[in-house]
């Protein structure tokens, strides 16, 4: 069942620019990963070319970064110097998207305390600060209304 | 084509809005709004599938579910959780949930867009980070299908397929995105949510006539309809829910009104970061506006 593949091939292209260009400069090598049959791989290899791709992948980028705003805002200011190198790497070690919001932030701040060498400092307050708005976004979503 | 009426005994009700927690303000004034649209998703938190049973899957977020519960108004539920075009299996858990928030909130039908969000991760699914919208081929609108007569049977109400806007196209799909619908609404059993903005999307983007592409829909299946603004994305113009619907969409709505003999609802959607620029007046405008196309029926 190829269908599979096709829908995964599409997303991971949405979510990366690099595999787009790769697959313009080289169709087969670069959708090798996945099974895909020939009319799939012409619909992927036709579709980086169009402008709606780089529609699709500031979309993917938007949803990914609206999870991590909704919890960690602050956090994400104080990054702002190095914001967009910290979520391209990010993104780039974890792909997939975690849609439960507060999953999502604690795995970025999870992955931010393996990374200290990229963050400015003082690196040990900016992650007690994630952590905090963590809590407090854990805290919100439970407490009963009013 | 359809030849029953796909919304059931479902009330028509009028003019409505997207339910939002900066709105809640305006749409809790009597006689605001006729209803209450609500995207369940952003009621609850999902804590995922539990094989093992156990802890409880899906938990109330108070704060959004104090909308609810102080409204009092008619609600129909837009999910965007099913990921309907999906490859992978459906969720069984996800679909239960539609069923109890149905019949929790009394919804007077339940929707979702033409999308899939779910993908294969090995062998269990994932999110894809956005809705991508499918090639309107026989095994996608096979899929749809079988997937929203699940809903139904599990859910008992009637189910609506809201179309996309897509900015990435598949010129060789085995048909057109209105045979796509048609056929969708023909065998499932299901009515269209026809989101006007979204059409417009398409019609900016791709340059057809949304008049024309009304021709070709099967408007007697058409229950409930969006209408919303967008802005550019990325040298496309999406569907961002930014603030006031533009011109072209009211004339799609007038065009559409008379001519679905089985409309039920019009519901405005705007994001709620655009509250500012739009102003609650400019949103009550927006709401005697659509309340002129209702009432325009014949």
């Amino acid at each position: 069942m190829t269908m599979a593949a096709f829908q995964q091939a599409y997303a991971s292209l949405a979510a990366s620019p690099r595999l787009c260009l790769a697959v313009r400069a080289d169709p087969i090598g670069a959708l090798a990963a996945f099974d895909l049959d020939a009319r799939e791989r012409y619909r992927l290899a036709s579709a980086v070319w169009q402008r709606g791709m780089d529609a699709n992948c500031t979309l993917y980028r938007a949803t990914r970064i609206t999870a991590l705003n909704a919890v960690v805002p602050l956090t994400l200011g104080v990054l702002r110097p190095v914001l967009r190198l910290v979520l391209d790497e990010y993104w780039e070690a974890h792909p997939v998207h975690e849609v439960r919001f507060a999953r999502e932030a604690a795995r970025f701040i999870a992955w931010l305390e393996t990374r200290p060498a990229t963050l400015p400092e003082p690196v040990d307050e900016i992650i007690a600060l994630a952590r905090r708005e963590l809590a407090l976004d854990e805290a919100r979503l439970t407490a009963p209304e009013g | 084509m359809a030849r029953v009426d796909p919304g059931g005994d479902a009330p028509r009700l009028g003019v409505g809005i997207m339910a939002n927690l900066a709105i809640a303000p305006f749409t809790g004034m009597p006689g605001a709004v006729d209803y209450l649209a609500v995207t369940p998703d952003m009621f609850w938190i999902d804590h995922g599938p539990r094989p093992g049973g156990g802890e409880k899957r899906f938990a109330d977020i108070p704060s959004w579910v104090a909308i609810l519960e102080a409204s009092g108004l008619p609600m129909v539920s837009h999910h965007i959780g099913l990921s309907i075009a999906s490859a992978v299996p459906t969720d069984p858990g996800y679909v239960d949930q539609m069923a109890v928030w149905r019949e929790r909130w009394r919804a007077h039908w339940l929707s979702e867009h033409l999308a899939f969000v779910a993908i294969a991760e090995g062998h269990a699914a994932t999110a894809a980070g956005l809705a991508l919208t499918a090639p309107f081929d026989r095994d996608v609108l096979d899929l749809a299908v079988t997937r929203a007569r699940q809903v139904i049977e599990r859910t008992g109400g009637p189910f609506l397929l809201e179309n996309s806007p897509y900015y990435v196209t598949f010129d060789d799909s085995d048909m057109r995105e209105a045979e796509f619908l048609n056929r969708f609404c023909a065998e499932s059993g299901s009515g269209l949510l026809l989101d006007l903005h979204n059409l417009y999307c398409n019609v900016v983007n791709y340059g057809f006539s949304g008049h024309r592409f009304l021709d070709e829909l099967d408007l007697a299946t058409v229950i409930e309809v969006h209408i919303a603004n967008g802005s550019e994305l990325g040298g496309m113009y999406a569907d961002s829910h930014a603030g006031a619907p533009p011109e072209p969409v009211w004339d799609l709505l007038d065009d559409l009104v008379g001519r679905a003999p089985n409309l039920r609802g019009i519901t405005f959607e705007f994001h709620d970061s655009y509250l500012p620029q739009i102003g609650i007046d400019g949103v009550a405008e927006v709401i005697a506006r659509a309340r002129r196309a209702w009432n325009s029926r014949t």
